[in-house]
């Protein structure tokens, strides 16, 4: 398969990168790093004509609503195509609202409300037609950066988990829309 | 008292513009039209800060969302009034409009919605009251056949909410539309 991943120099998306690259696959990354600042309109274009031909983009990196707008953006472009679309959510977005002293972060509301749009989005597009394959994985008690080894071994083990389930449900020829875990 | 509109030069913002203006109140428009971007949040909430009321009405991606954000930030230590102006459309459970367009437009309407519900939450204080226009006339949706008049509206909607303040009531949220 050709893999393409937001956010691959860090945290969650380095993992899958990582992974899908270890079975094999072509992963082919886009961040910051590289020249990839997503929040640029021009910029975000530019990937989503590089990605046109991949089997599956893993959209990771989370600046503000960004996630979202690549969505659409990549869903336009993909319409009708078997192809697979993950988004990285947060299992915030799952609950009916934020509680107010989560991890003491002041931008945790803000956040919340930018995967929420991500969930919310990401099933509109699914109503609205078959393909391409839009996947919600919203990741439960994780640290996505990491800094102790107990939290990137905990990581690595979630990032493997997914993608046996999603190999498993592919190769069994299900397809998977949503998975908090 | 000094109301600041986002977007009041065209359509509902104009309309509502012209209502509370007519009541003798004093307007602090920010639109396009006169040179500022409600992308740019910093410079725009400086112009809002010093205002009693917010009608944040523009939409351009999702920047009404951000400018609520940010708004609510500086006023955190207030009891100021934020209007926010949704749209019918997120009462829908499904986007039924043809094209991918409005799918995206509805999204950012019903993460504005999650936004104000999430802030009321976690920041008491500062009133939110949601505003869903339905099918009315503004210059800037030309989609469909409007259905009432934005002036008629304004004017009804103005009047509801000053009754409900004059009362000592609040309105979290209204869906205002015409009959048919």
């Amino acid at each position: 398969m050709k893999i393409a991943i937001t956010g691959h120099t860090k945290g969650l998306g380095r993992e899958l990168k990582q992974a899908y690259e270890q079975q094999g696959h072509d992963v082919v990354g886009y961040s910051r790093s590289n020249g990839y600042d997503l929040r640029n309109w021009a910029n975000m274009q530019k990937m989503i004509e590089q990605v046109k031909d991949c089997d599956m983009f893993i959209n990771v990196a989370k600046p503000d609503f960004v996630q979202t707008t690549i969505l659409y953006e990549l869903w336009k472009c993909w319409k009708n195509q078997p192809r697979t679309i993950v988004n990285i959510g947060s299992v915030v977005a799952t609950m009916p609202v934020c509680p107010k002293n989560l991890f003491d972060d002041p931008n945790m509301d803000i956040y919340r409300t930018a995967k929420v749009s991500l969930n919310e989005a990401s099933r509109q597009l699914s109503f609205k037609s078959f393909y391409p394959n839009v996947v919600m994985v919203n990741p439960m008690h994780l640290y996505s950066n990491p800094i102790q080894e107990s939290e990137q071994q905990r990581l690595t083990t979630w990032v493997n988990t997914l993608i046996d389930i999603m190999t498993q449900v592919d190769s069994n020829k299900f397809l998977l829309k949503e998975i908090t875990f | 008292m000094k109301i600041a509109i986002t977007g009041h030069t065209a359509g509902i913002g104009q309309a509502l513009a012209n209502q509370y203006q007519s009541r003798g109140h004093e307007i602090v428009g920010i639109s396009r039209r006169e040179g500022y971007n409600i992308r740019v949040i910093p410079k725009v909430c400086d112009l809002i800060e010093p205002c009693d009321v917010f009608v944040n009405n523009a939409q351009i991606g999702f920047a009404q969302t951000e400018l609520l954000f940010e708004m609510t930030r500086r006023w955190a230590q207030s009891n100021k009034h934020i209007i926010v102006i949704s749209t019918m459309m997120t009462q829908d459970p499904v986007s039924v409009l043809p094209g991918l367009e409005m799918t995206e437009y509805r999204n950012q309407k019903v993460t504005l919605e999650h936004a104000v519900l999430q802030l009321r939450h976690v920041r008491p204080g500062i009133k939110y009251t949601i505003v869903r226009p339905g099918n009315i006339a503004t210059s800037t949706d030309k989609t469909v056949p409007p259905a009432a008049d934005v002036d008629n509206w304004a004017k009804v909607l103005i009047h509801t909410l000053d009754m409900a303040q004059a009362n000592n009531l609040v309105i979290p949220d209204i869906s205002l539309g015409p009959t048919t």
